[in-house]
């Protein structure tokens, strides 16, 4: 088995588009949200969410056939053409690549759209062209298309853990040698059917920040965004003389069922698993970004999870989606991001005043003390459906002796 | 690297429900597709599906389930359970907490969403329950079958349309063979979508014929459901509980050509890539192949298309391997599919007996390989491909054989 390495980030939330403006937007504790301009609000709740403004100005989208697009794709596409060119990908290598894309939805906007044009007129009201983008692979198949790789196109969609998952499934095929290059990570769109879901449910909330483990009544705001990874071997990032931003050492995945207790258990297991993967203890890890939301009873179910293995004195913890919001199938790639931010030193991503935090948080408040190197950091995502998922990355920067 | 073997295997089919009927109905070349009969369909034209008829979900669930479940996770639980009862697991020692569920689909619990969009075009999208459109998401139906059976191992969704149970397949053998797993339940499900049929019949790939693949007057597809789940599980474990082995699951490809999202690449090159892969990633020489489950579709560009990528694969051996479509039986079960044809090969394995390409009448000269016509036929299958391609060129190849000793 060859060890993994990531070789390029591509990444694109409300904050904007880039590694660069990721890694400083991420050091802020909250984000704003703005308010939604992709469709009605006049009688919803909440009016906010972590939308990406002129998304078809974004570097990395063809100038051409962006119209027969989705907004997932178009979002999938940008961070994967950033990442492609952080690695310095040759033509061929991109050819020869594999795409794993974690997306919960794929584009629950275009399926919505197709099934109540043809609902209220007939197949006169869809065209072809959006049958095409109703199936839950399209977003990966059209960034295969659009961008030549031909590897392989897979598609995940384990709610919340996707994108996770889908850097699992990728390291897992360059490790095994059946790749050679993988690029893989998550995208999600803001979709009108989900937004009004969570804001009939109360889920969200009706100021302009939301906070993650806050300790008044909170909610979350949805948002959309991807990141994107170039995954290879690291004999081979090594031959192509290119700089590695982590290490991939581990990775799990499971499910969370039962009872409350059983619950924490059974998530506590995928950490351990995936802590044994690595060959490291949890005392090791210097950052997890988990991905709290804001919703009170969940943050205080992870908080459950994370406080039965972890110590603050030890372990930094946070989560980012004060910063870009609830974006689903992307937040675990999102988090992994977060993670290469904190390699860099930009790790106050997602941190509460300690005033503002539930007594039952299991995060890090914000501090005005440099935070220390990060040697090893995980990403954690679980759902409320009960999936699972934890990867831990090592920084190739940091001494680990 | 561990070897991974199949002990257990449940289905539901517009050709039967469970194993022993599907074997029956599938060498008898039973016709399982006829007018919509579960769902009201107004067009007349094009109106033909293979449903799943005799499903009684309260065998399984209980109102309150069935309520909260979409009907592509009722399947799968139900496919689940003939499968762990098949390989004996309900009362193994082998704790259901590591057992993982790794599944594919094309639209999960579609006509959930359906029902939610009929309430928001008669009141409103306020007035779309929210918990209704919480059961649409895919990801519901692994995480039901592991809720139903307190599940804890890996768990994952792989959404690639109408390949999507080879991939699902294939990730499971992967967990296994690097040791990651021990036993997973694998396969796919999708329950009759009125979505999907829309779809098709907007871009013209319906038939409102029989399914003909690789007849000269092949119209399309017909849409249809189903659900096959298998038992994959270490070959060490299997042979240490001494369960009954089905057959052997000995490697997979994934290739893309990154063509078109809806029409094949014309000379079939992500077909070629991924049945290669496979033959490399299995060890196995081509001219070991006995038997190919085709995609056979039944369109003209698909069936055309996969002849020659066979061709290029397999030289003029090609012409030597008999190669069958049970599509033509069942029309197509959209994510169901792979798994069910994967269901369908191992038959073949263990029975010596290749299904037919019913409704077979006229030969196309562009598809000119033995398509196993209309009836069964004898023949030694150690080792059989099946292929699956879905929308966007998610192309994926499967080989099983028996076990080698």
């Amino acid at each position: 088995m060859q060890p993994v390495v990531i070789t390029g980030m591509g990444i694109i939330t409300s904050c904007g588009a880039g590694k660069d403006n990721f890694f400083s937007t991420s050091d802020k504790f909250c984000a704003e949200a703005g308010e939604i301009s992709l469709f009605s609000t006049d009688n919803t709740n909440c009016r906010y969410a972590h939308e990406i403004m002129n998304l078809d100005e974004t570097d990395g989208l063809p100038r051409k056939g962006l119209r027969t697009m989705d907004r997932n794709t178009k979002i999938a596409i940008a961070a994967t053409s950033q990442a492609i060119n952080e690695a310095e990908l040759s033509d061929s290598q991109i050819e020869q690549a594999g795409l794993i894309l974690g997306s919960e939805f794929g584009s629950l906007s275009s399926i919505g759209k197709f099934d109540r044009g043809v609902q209220s007129s007939g197949l006169r009201g869809v065209t072809p062209m959006e049958f095409q983008n109703t199936v839950l692979n399209a977003p990966a198949s059209r960034v295969n298309i659009t961008l030549g790789i031909k590897g392989l196109s897979t598609t995940i969609a384990c709610s919340q853990t996707a994108s996770i998952d889908s850097v699992g499934y990728a390291s897992q095929f360059v490790e095994d040698g059946q790749l050679k290059t993988a690029l893989a990570g998550g995208s999600e769109e803001l979709s009108e059917e989900w937004f009004y879901a969570m804001d009939n449910d109360g889920k969200l909330s009706k100021a302009k920040q939301a906070y993650p483990f806050y300790t008044g009544k909170n909610g979350f705001h949805l948002g959309e965004g991807a990141a994107m990874f170039v995954i290879e071997s690291a004999q081979r990032s090594r031959e192509r003389n290119v700089a590695e931003l982590a290490q991939i050492i581990g990775y799990a995945n499971g499910f969370a069922t039962g009872t409350d207790e059983a619950y924490t258990i059974s998530a506590g297991n995928v950490i351990y698993t995936c802590l044994s993967r690595a060959g490291i203890s949890p005392e090791d890890i210097d950052l997890v970004y988990c991905n709290a939301n804001g919703d009170n009873d969940f943050d205080r179910m992870i908080s459950q999870i994370l406080s039965a293995i972890f110590n603050l004195r030890n372990t930094q913890v946070s989560s980012l989606k004060g910063v870009v919001g609830e974006c689903m199938g992307a937040c675990g790639a999102l988090s992994i991001a977060a993670i290469l931010a904190g390699f860099q030193g930009y790790a106050n991503g997602g941190r509460q005043r300690p005033s503002d935090l539930d007594p039952s948080a299991f995060c890090t408040p914000i501090s005005d003390k440099k935070p220390k190197a990060i040697r090893y950091g995980m990403a954690l995502s679980v759902s409320a459906y009960g999936n699972a998922a934890a990867i831990i990355l090592k920084n190739p920067m940091v001494s680990t002796c | 690297m561990e070897r991974v073997v199949v002990t257990g295997m449940g289905i539901l089919s517009p050709i039967g429900i469970g194993i022993s009927r599907f074997f029956e109905a599938l060498i008898a070349g039973q016709n399982g597709v006829g007018p919509f009969r579960s769902i009201e369909y107004k067009d007349t034209d094009y109106n033909l599906a293979g449903e799943v008829l005799d499903f009684e979900p309260r065998r399984i669930f209980n109102d309150e389930q069935i309520s909260n479940m979409g009907r592509s996770s009722q399947f799968a639980v139900a496919a689940t359970q003939e499968a762990f009862e098949d390989a004996g697991l309900l009362n193994a020692d082998i704790a259901p907490s590591k057992i993982g569920v790794s599944m594919g689909t094309t639209m999960g619990e579609g006509p959930t969403l359906i029902q939610c969009n009929k309430i928001w075009l008669e009141q409103g999208p306020k007035a779309v329950p929210s918990e209704l459109l919480q059961q649409y998401p895919c990801s519901v139906v692994p995480a039901n079958v592991a809720r139903h059976f307190n599940l804890c191992g890996p768990n994952i969704m792989i959404p690639t349309a109408c390949a999507s149970g080879n991939y699902a397949i294939g990730y499971a053998f992967d967990l296994i063979r690097m040791g990651k797993a021990t036993v997973m339940a694998a396969g796919g499900s999708d329950s009759i979508n009125p979505i999907v049929h829309q779809g098709f019949l907007r871009i013209k790939s319906l038939t409102n014929d029989f399914v003909r693949p690789f007849d000269k007057n092949r119209k399309g597809i017909v849409t249809s459901e189903g659900c096959a789940m298998l038992v994959l599980e270490s070959y060490s474990s299997a042979l240490k509980r001494k369960a009954r082995i089905h057959a052997e699951i000995l490697g997979y490809g994934l290739s893309c050509p990154a063509h078109h999202m809806t029409v094949p690449h014309p000379d079939g090159l992500g077909a070629q890539r991924a049945m290669q892969k496979a033959l490399n990633n299995s060890g196995l020489p081509y001219e070991c192949i006995d038997y190919v489950s085709a995609h056979g579709t039944g369109t003209p560009t698909n069936d055309r298309a996969e002849t020659i990528a066979l061709k290029g694969v397999f030289g003029q051996k090609a012409y030597d391997i008999p190669v069958s479509s049970i599509k033509s039986m069942m029309g197509h079960t959209m994510g169901a599919a792979s798994a069910i044809e994967a269901v369908s090969c191992i038959l073949a394995i263990n029975n010596n007996v290749i299904p037919p390409t019913i409704n077979y009448e006229e030969k196309d000269p562009d598809c000119d390989l033995d398509y196993v016509p209309n009836t069964a036929r004898r023949h030694n299958v150690s080792y059989a491909m099946s292929n699956a391609y879905a929308f966007g060129g998610n192309d994926s190849s499967l080989i099983l054989g028996n076990v080698r000793n």
